[in-house]
């Protein structure tokens, strides 16, 4: 009887422990993909940002816009949980220039990994395409993500905000 | 304002290009797009509707392995500021195709020597339309040349290895800059060529020292201008299990009939048609024109092989060859071609007559 009251009792605790390890799991999960978001937003930020102040620095006026989509794969440090504690974002990005041609597809634009430092001013570091390329990634990235690195955007939707923000932007400059 | 949006973009490019990625210039932008440049075809390989570029042609795959994406979705920008006219000495063998190493953007992946690139397949001794991209626009005149009889596909190309055919200066183009519209003019193919060859494009601007560089793979093996070694199935585009067929409307006697069928090859924004034409007279016929009308700004990538277009988009017209004109009673020809744009969702009208 003693026996199987134990057993139960161990059965409870097993059984609870596996549910809380649950929940620890969903819930560590959760912020993780919110920290992604948050990254992708403050990145699409600082790309798009860069180029009109740069611009106006040289006394130009113009209508064209840049419009990124961007995909974060990795962290500095690695296990990064919130906002506050990420010193460089590594993510895939593809930023298109808004102009003569307002179709998306056939916009100018660059595409590839790049390395952010989370910093007042903020650093973007794009590795520069060419021959040797795959080198020059392999040196920016961690190697703990270099899979990540050269893989496409695993989603569409950054690309369709960016798209349809291409179509606004494009609409509205004419 | 067309020159100040031209120079805002090349402000914006600049940009993109200093902050964002290597410390370098970029101007103005063009290259061969018919016969296509390796850049310019490679681009249409890998562009997928949603704006990335994931390549299907071997080649082009090689290259943006080797060289990232950046540098094809600026596939007009194979350039030289300091270009100046010069050729041999300048450029060296082996990076023509790219035009050396010192443009804004690193080509040298597109001087591979491959049997894989992109092919446009083309007829000695016939006069086509050559087009290059206007990207930018600028004064200047286009220097074309072809590799030698004898030249080796198999090594590095090499100045000795080209021949020049031709040259135009300031010629019309189709339409402004900053998009797919281009400088055009004819150009008649040398007599006696056979197999592989490449067709080198120099476009030296008079307003400056700056050049442009194109290589353009071709065939000359009768081909009216197809394109092959594009998109998903390159040559062979996969069959759709269900083409669009619509016959016309019954002909009045002694007439043709024109069938058309349309075949989504999976790759956004383009497609690929055929059209049957079939004598339902009693008698012979020598001769047969298809006439249909695209309402969705659909146009042809390239010519139609097995029939000569006389009739631009949106007012299609389509002869027969010199080897398919007469048909027998209930004989029927088919030729076909490679569309840009989406498939008409109803199929336009055909209409057929003979001659």
């Amino acid at each position: 009887m003693i026996k199987s009251r134990r057993g139960l009792v161990a059965a409870i605790v097993t059984l609870a422990c596996l549910t809380l390890a649950g929940v620890t799991f969903l819930v560590g999960r959760q912020p993780s993909s919110q920290l992604d978001e948050e990254l992708a937003a403050q990145v699409t930020l600082i790309l798009e940002q860069a180029s009109p102040g740069e611009h106006h620095a040289h006394g130009h006026s113009f209508d064209s816009r840049v419009v990124c989509a961007v995909e974060p794969f990795g962290t500095e440090p690695p296990g990064a949980a919130s906002l506050v504690e990420v010193r460089w974002v590594y993510a895939r990005h593809m930023c298109a220039i808004t102009g003569e041609s307002p179709e998306w597809a056939a916009s100018v634009r660059a595409s590839g990994p790049i390395a952010v430092k989370i910093d007042i001013p903020p650093q973007v570091r794009v590795p520069a395409p060419g021959a040797g390329y795959p080198d020059r990634v392999r040196q920016l990235i961690p190697e703990r993500y270099h899979e990540a690195a050269f893989e496409e955007f695993s989603d569409d939707a950054a690309i369709e905000a960016a798209r349809e923000r291409f179509a606004l932007v494009s609409s509205t400059a004419k | 304002m067309r020159s100040f949006k031209s120079a805002a973009i090349t402000a914006v490019l600049v940009l993109i290009t200093t902050v964002l990625m290597v410390p370098t210039q970029a101007q103005a932008h063009g290259v061969s797009m018919f016969p296509g440049s390796r850049t310019f075809l490679c681009w249409q390989d890998g562009l997928r509707d949603n704006g990335q570029i994931l390549p299907y042609n071997p080649a082009c795959a090689a290259a943006v392995n080797q060289s990232g994406t950046t540098p094809l979705y600026n596939w007009f920008a194979v350039l030289r500021s300091d270009g100046a006219g010069r050729t041999t000495g300048f450029i060296p063998d082996g990076q023509i195709c790219s035009g050396g190493t010192g443009g804004p953007y690193d080509f040298s992946a597109y001087n591979a020597v491959r049997n894989d690139w992109p092919l446009t397949h083309l007829t000695s001794g016939a006069t086509i339309q050559m087009r290059h991209s206007n990207w930018a626009e600028h004064p200047g005149s286009f220097k074309y040349y072809v590799t030698k009889n004898g030249w080796n596909p198999n090594g590095p190309l090499k100045w000795s290895d080209l021949e020049q055919f031709g040259s135009v200066t300031n010629p019309p183009k189709s339409g402004g800059a900053g998009g797919l519209n281009y400088y055009y003019w004819n150009a008649q193919l040398p007599s006696g060529k056979s197999g592989r060859h490449i067709i080198f494009t120099h476009w030296i601007r008079s307003d400056s020292n700056e050049n442009f560089y194109s290589c353009s793979d071709v065939v000359f093996d009768g081909g009216n201008g197809q394109v092959t070694g594009v998109g998903p199935g390159g040559s062979s585009p996969s069959p759709d299990p269900n083409p669009t067929i619509t016959p016309t409307d019954p002909p009045p006697p002694g007439a043709c009939t024109a069938t058309w069928k349309a075949t989504d090859t999976g790759w956004a924004g383009h497609f690929q048609g055929e059209v049957t034409v079939k004598n339902t007279s009693t008698s012979p016929i020598n001769g047969w024109t298809v006439k249909w009308t695209y309402s969705g700004g659909q146009g042809f990538e390239g010519s139609p092989w097995n029939g000569v277009l006389t009739g631009q988009p949106p007012n299609v017209t389509v002869k027969n060859a010199t080897h398919n004109g007469q048909l027998a009673p209930n004989a029927s020809a088919t030729f076909g071609f490679n569309a840009t744009g989406s498939i008409p969702s109803t199929a336009p009208t055909l209409t057929c007559s003979s001659p």
